[in-house]
């Protein structure tokens, strides 16, 4: 295993990079997890009232 | 024609031992029985920054205050024998004001708000029915005002707004978050809620008519659909995201990432009354949202930690150390925190929807960016260790963290520029050079920064970010959001060319300060 030394430092570095990354694929339980994630936003129900008069009376004891 | 109701009038020292309860409440709400909380709200923040004289004086001969009750006349029949109406401006000072006319004297720092109460006798009435705040212009809480605004402790706002208020003919500004309360006839709290967000986000003036004329309502009115809403807002040039948070406790989540991005939100929740229209459906109360309060000493989080994410790639929210939204409940009155265990104390009193009012409606979801957003970064980072040494780089790299994601919706400019100024803790920052790749990245985006418990609570700062697209076309296809990687040391983007992720280095070599959108005071 190569020392960590051996490895170029951003300060060290001359640069000469761009370098291509592979990405890793999910794996079974991430890829569960992001199917139940709602990704897109909505749907809703348009019609849905909300926010009727107040019922909202002055308090007393 | 309504009748205008002379208002005397006066200049009172409201000191020890005034009452405004009885000295000033009982005497200007005149509609018995109604709901006066919001002036009593007005009153306390006002007590609590320190009053010591109130003016009072006629409101309507405003042009918008006459408006409103023109309005409100004609839903009661108006005409020639119309109802009657008294409008009365309440400003609240600092200081001492003993003389009527040296309000040109006074500093607009003694200044500390006014609010307007209308009272309506509707034709064939003894009585006035309708009283209600129109509205109520004041600063946020502040600890101290001799240098100008200090929020309250750790209090975050995501906008806030230079109002003018009139009194005696001179002008004065404060900055704040503008308020009104329904009056339940011509408007309810949703009109209420959509006015103060635009008030405070746009230079429009927003009316109730105007809300009720561009849907079509002749009043009285019973609330406003989803749909009406949405509308409203995008009249407006915005664009809102409705988001179903029934029996999802993510919905802090979804409001700490709406607030800290800078935008203001509609927060709907289920009052268990039965709505008036009946069908056992239940009434929902809207309330805005515009901010939040953290607690950085805030046990629980890592204490009981409630993970987010997959077993593989679980992760702490952010909004755990958020402990209250900044609100204002038209019902209750201006500058109020709504507990994050708020709306789990009475089952029939649960979040439901919240309306996002964005510039810009996003194609990718907040939560779904923070799900991408922890499955990438645990990827990657032990692919990425190879790349490049340093402390902080070997630390998250060599070993599996459950980091703290705070996810933030921002312009492609704005990360860049944030970058540009970020210094690390070891003085480091990155180059003109190395940021030249983000300027392949879309105009808008979703930054997720990732830090540990003790840096974000601590430093208030961050590791890095996970760069997603804000507008996919397919937000399933996690190959297309992912957009980059910044971690110290090393930038990876994707080049838009060939849609492979690049790796660059990057000389900012250990954290920095996390990216602020919301304003705030004193910070712990």
């Amino acid at each position: 295993m190569a020392d960590v030394n051996d490895k170029p430092t951003a300060l060290t570095a001359t640069h000469t990079r761009p370098k291509v990354v592979e990405v890793p694929r999910p794996t079974p339980d991430q890829q569960v997890f992001l199917r139940s994630t709602n990704l897109r936003p909505g749907p809703y129900d348009h019609n849905v009232v909300v926010g009727g008069p107040s019922r909202v009376r002055r308090p007393t004891a | 024609m309504w009748s205008d109701l002379a208002v005397v009038g006066a200049t009172v020292a409201c000191s020890q031992p005034y009452s405004f309860y009885f000295d000033l409440i009982e005497k200007v709400w005149k509609a018995k029985g109604t709901n006066n909380l919001p002036l009593h709200r007005l009153c306390t923040l006002a007590r609590k920054q320190g009053a010591r004289t109130i003016v009072l004086e006629p409101a309507s001969r405003l042009e918008h205050v006459k408006h409103e009750i023109d309005v409100l006349d004609r839903m009661y029949g108006g005409g020639a024998g119309g109802g009657a109406a008294e409008a009365v401006s309440i400003s609240f000072f600092d200081c001492d004001i003993v003389d009527d006319d040296d309000l040109g004297d006074v500093p607009n720092t003694a200044f500390l708000g006014q609010a307007i109460v209308i009272n309506y006798r509707p034709p064939e009435s003894a009585d006035f029915t309708i009283s209600y705040v129109f509205e109520g212009i004041l600063p946020p809480p502040s600890l101290s005002r001799d240098n100008g605004h200090r929020f309250l402790l750790n209090n975050y706002l995501a906008a806030h707004r230079e109002h003018t208020c009139e009194v005696r003919g001179r002008p004065f500004s404060v900055q704040g978050v503008y308020y009104c309360q329904q009056n339940s006839n011509t408007h309810v709290c949703a009109h209420a809620c959509l006015r103060m967000a635009m008030r405070t986000t746009t230079e429009t003036d927003l009316t109730a008519k105007q809300i009720n004329d561009l849907l079509g309502i002749t009043p009285p009115c019973e609330g406003l659909s989803l749909g009406q809403i949405v509308q409203v807002i995008e009249h407006q040039g915005l664009e809102a995201e409705v988001t179903d948070v029934k029996d999802d406790l993510k919905y802090l989540s979804v409001l700490a990432s709406i607030v800290e991005s800078g935008d203001l939100a509609l927060l709907v929740f289920t009052t268990g009354n039965e709505a008036a229209a009946g069908q056992g459906q239940s009434e929902e109360h809207v309330v805005l949202v515009y901010g939040h309060t953290r607690n950085s000493d805030e046990w629980h989080p890592q204490a009981i930690p409630v993970y987010a994410g997959p077993g593989s790639a679980e992760y702490l929210p952010a909004s755990a150390w958020i402990d209250h939204f900044l609100i204002h409940d038209d019902n209750l009155g201006p500058y109020y925190t709504l507990g994050t265990q708020a709306l789990e104390r009475d089952p029939d009193v649960k979040p439901h929807w919240i309306i996002a009012i964005r510039e810009k409606a996003t194609g990718l979801t907040a939560m779904g960016a923070e799900a991408i957003a922890t499955v990438m970064l645990t990827n990657m980072l032990p692919v990425l260790a190879p790349s490049s040494n340093g402390r902080w780089f070997d630390y998250i790299t060599q070993q599996p963290w459950r980091y703290v994601l705070r996810t933030i919706l921002m312009s492609r400019d704005d990360y860049i520029t944030h970058l540009r100024e970020a210094r690390g803790h070891d003085e480091t920052a990155a180059t003109e050079e190395e940021l030249e790749p983000l300027n392949a990245l879309p105009e808008r985006l979703w930054m997720v920064e990732f830090s540990l418990p003790s840096l974000f609570t601590g430093n208030r700062a961050k590791l890095g970010e996970v760069l997603l697209m804000a507008d996919p076309d397919k937000p399933e296809d996690i190959d297309d959001v992912f957009l980059g990687l910044r971690l110290p040391n090393l930038l990876v983007v994707k080049d838009p060319a060939t849609k492979t992720m690049l790796q660059t280095d990057c000389s900012l070599q250990s954290h920095s300060a996390l990216f602020r959108r919301t304003t705030c005071g004193v910070e712990w």
